[in-house]
């Protein structure tokens, strides 16, 4: 929730992206990493990062050396977001590099709820101008090369059917990766060749991996039950596929037809405890094509409208968003929705 | 740090441990000395927590939160790559079991986790506080078990009516989970919990011969894939008829927009190539530390 959240509040915000843009270096880290450093010049610059943090997410600046200035995990107000940036540019006035001892303020929020300061462990460590031979960047994006990818669209329509104009919330606007396993896929191309030419179901190992990632709003919300402490109340699909021409006759051509439902809701014992809650339904039709070649699919053009409702509730609602970062903002969606999947990714 | 998602993976975490219950006494004898988080936030005005007390709490639980969402991403990922060393014609044993070790070392620093929190929570509560606490937490317990079986006669009711539908009835079953919910009433759960698993028992192989049967299943599609009750409706713009691949295609590209603004941000990913540049130009680092891959035009 925090991730979706800061960018939805804080590196969507227009003045921001400018101010980061002018006088920082954005570096995005995967909290996995942070938290859990691995060996080498990397992993030492990490643990001195981590040893500071407030929690396991958040946002921090750093100077040259590495060394931390700031972490903060909210905000008193929007305003405070932009004094945030300001602050830690003027601390990095006074602290560039690790010639002299540098406390790293840490904040709740900022700048209302600071915590106490860490002192420098004065370990100064000498930064690489790359990764030393042999020693793999972390934050290169690991994916299993046999994966066939496709990015995933989602849009909510307004009354009249148009897509909503806003992208910054994701249950406006909605992308993500979709990654199909060479299993699935070869479990795709034996059900085709079994069919010969009829009509034939889709494997459901397939369509769960296309239902499950088909939804809009944040991960939190999966309506399928995947995210733990969650509850799938309903699963439903139906995919149908039939082999139809193709120029190249490399190519098995599916046109695809179907129809699916997924309704989940976060457990009961966490919404007492919590005070949060939330409820997610999606209905969707389904029409497409997919590719294959050697029993891999090479193309995906699928299309699905229908129905969405999502209710997000968070206690203290009425505070702002940039004060309650970690639990997002509240959500009451529920109209008609378009989804498109396309791959392979460019 | 986010409140829901740590009490997510904490009671996720309590629901576990009640799972090894059934595995290990020992497991068992260690749980009743602990407390769940939530019956500790539900209960906070009789057991009187102060505000530092529950703020205490709550930090205790957002900070474990992102952790056991990490552990859970690595536990995925060991296991992935642990089928993906099996898969292979000729399995490497010695990467197996060093693959082993990584998941159980995962798993065991999963555990400490777990027990950090519970023993932390605990600590946070005055003598006096802890025993009205433990007092409180019989009838929790009872309420958590009820609430269970009433979940999963809930989630068995609804498949033997799906069954029924498709024109397969089990009266006997039926009959089976009217006395379930009569016992559930009667708060005799230790009755009601073994007579589900009965019917769990006989529901399992209906249930796999009829999903065998779906996964095999060739022929024209049914009427609908859904129930009357989630049959989507008919709003404007949803309509998907049929067209070409272009045609599709092109809906897709139209769906998309460039002009995002999160994506306007040119993050880097590495650390090194970031404090080179800071360097270089003179600027302080913003690090966003993130669970999931948001600068990767991801869900998060």
């Amino acid at each position: 929730m925090f991730a979706a959240a800061a960018r939805e509040v804080v590196f969507s915000n227009p003045n921001v992206i400018e101010r980061i843009q002018q006088d920082f270096i954005p570096v995005a880290l995967k909290a996995q990493t942070v938290n859990n450093p691995p060996q080498g010049i990397e992993g030492a610059l990490l643990a001195e990062i981590s040893r500071s943090k407030v929690a396991a997410q958040g946002i921090c600046s750093v100077n040259s050396a590495g060394k931390v200035l700031a972490w903060t995990i909210a905000f008193d107000n929007s305003d405070s977001i932009l004094q945030f940036f300001q602050h830690v540019q003027e601390r990095y006035q006074q602290f560039p590099d690790a010639e002299q001892a540098v406390p790293a303020e840490r904040y709740r929020r900022f700048p209302s709820v600071p915590l106490a300061t860490a002192k420098d462990s004065l370990i100064s460590l000498r930064v690489p101008q790359q990764h030393p031979i042999g020693e793999q960047c972390t934050g290169v994006l690991k994916g299993t090369g046999d994966d066939f990818i496709a990015r995933i669209i989602g849009r909510a329509l307004d009354n009249q059917g148009n897509p909503i104009a806003d992208t910054t919330l994701q249950e406006h606007y909605m992308e993500a990766r979709l990654e199909i396993q060479p299993q699935l896929q070869s479990d795709l191309a034996l059900a085709a060749k079994s069919a010969a030419g009829q009509r034939f179901r889709l494997p459901d190992s397939l369509s769960q991996r296309i239902v499950s990632r088909t939804y809009l709003g944040m991960l939190d919300v999966d309506p399928t039950g995947q995210v733990p402490g969650s509850k799938s109340d309903a699963q439903q699909w139906n995919f149908f596929g039939e082999e139809i021409p193709h120029e190249d006759k490399t190519v098995m051509r599916i046109q695809i037809e179907g129809g699916s439902h997924a309704s989940g809701r976060l457990g009961n014992n966490l919404k007492l405890a919590s005070g949060h809650n939330w409820e997610h339904q999606v209905t969707l039709n389904w029409y497409g094509f997919m590719d294959l070649r050697d029993q891999r699919i090479i193309n995906i053009s699928l299309l699905a409208g229908g129905d969405e409702k999502l209710l997000w509730q968070i206690p203290n609602a009425d505070q702002g968003a940039a004060t309650r970062l970690p639990s997002g903002h509240p959500i009451d969606l529920d109209g008609g929705v378009l989804y498109g999947i396309r791959g392979p990714t460019q | 740090m986010a409140c829901d998602r740590h009490l997510l993976c904490i009671t996720l975490a309590t629901f576990v441990l009640g799972l090894a219950v059934s595995r290990s006494g020992g497991q068992e004898k260690i749980e009743r000395f602990f407390l769940p988080p939530d019956l500790l936030i539900q209960h906070k005005q009789q057991l009187d927590l102060t505000a530092s007390q529950l703020n205490a709490i709550k930090t205790q639980l957002e900070q474990a939160g992102s952790d056991f969402r990490m552990h859970a991403q690595n536990s995925e990922a060991a296991s992935r790559k642990m089928a993906q060393l099996l898969k292979a014609d000729v399995v490497n044993e010695e990467a197996v079991l060093n693959q082993l070790d990584a998941i159980l070392a995962i798993e065991k620093s999963e555990k400490q986790l777990r027990l950090q929190v519970m023993i932390r929570l605990r600590n946070q509560l005055t003598a006096e506080q802890r025993k009205k606490a433990f007092t409180l937490k019989t009838s929790y317990d009872a309420q958590s078990t009820k609430q269970r079986l009433s979940d999963q006669l809930t989630q068995i009711g609804s498949t033997l009516t799906n069954l029924s539908r498709a024109g397969r009835h089990f009266p006997k079953l039926q009959a089976k989970l009217q006395q379930v919910s009569n016992l559930i009433q009667s708060d005799r759960l230790g009755e009601a919990k073994s007579l589900l698993e009965v019917i769990k028992l006989k529901l399992q192989p209906i249930l796999m011969a009829v999903e065998h049967k779906k996964s095999t299943k060739n022929g024209p599609a049914p009427q609908s894939v859904f129930s009357p009750a989630n049959e989507p409706s008919d709003r404007p713009g949803t309509k998907i008829e049929k067209a070409s691949p272009a045609s599709v295609d092109r809906r897709i590209a139209q769906m998309k927009q460039n002009d995002v603004a999160w994506r306007k941000i040119p993050w880097k990913s590495c650390l090194l190539d970031g404090l080179k540049e800071s360097r270089l130009q003179n600027k302080p680092v913003i690090l966003w530390v993130f669970i999931d891959r948001p600068i990767d035009d991801e869900r998060c």
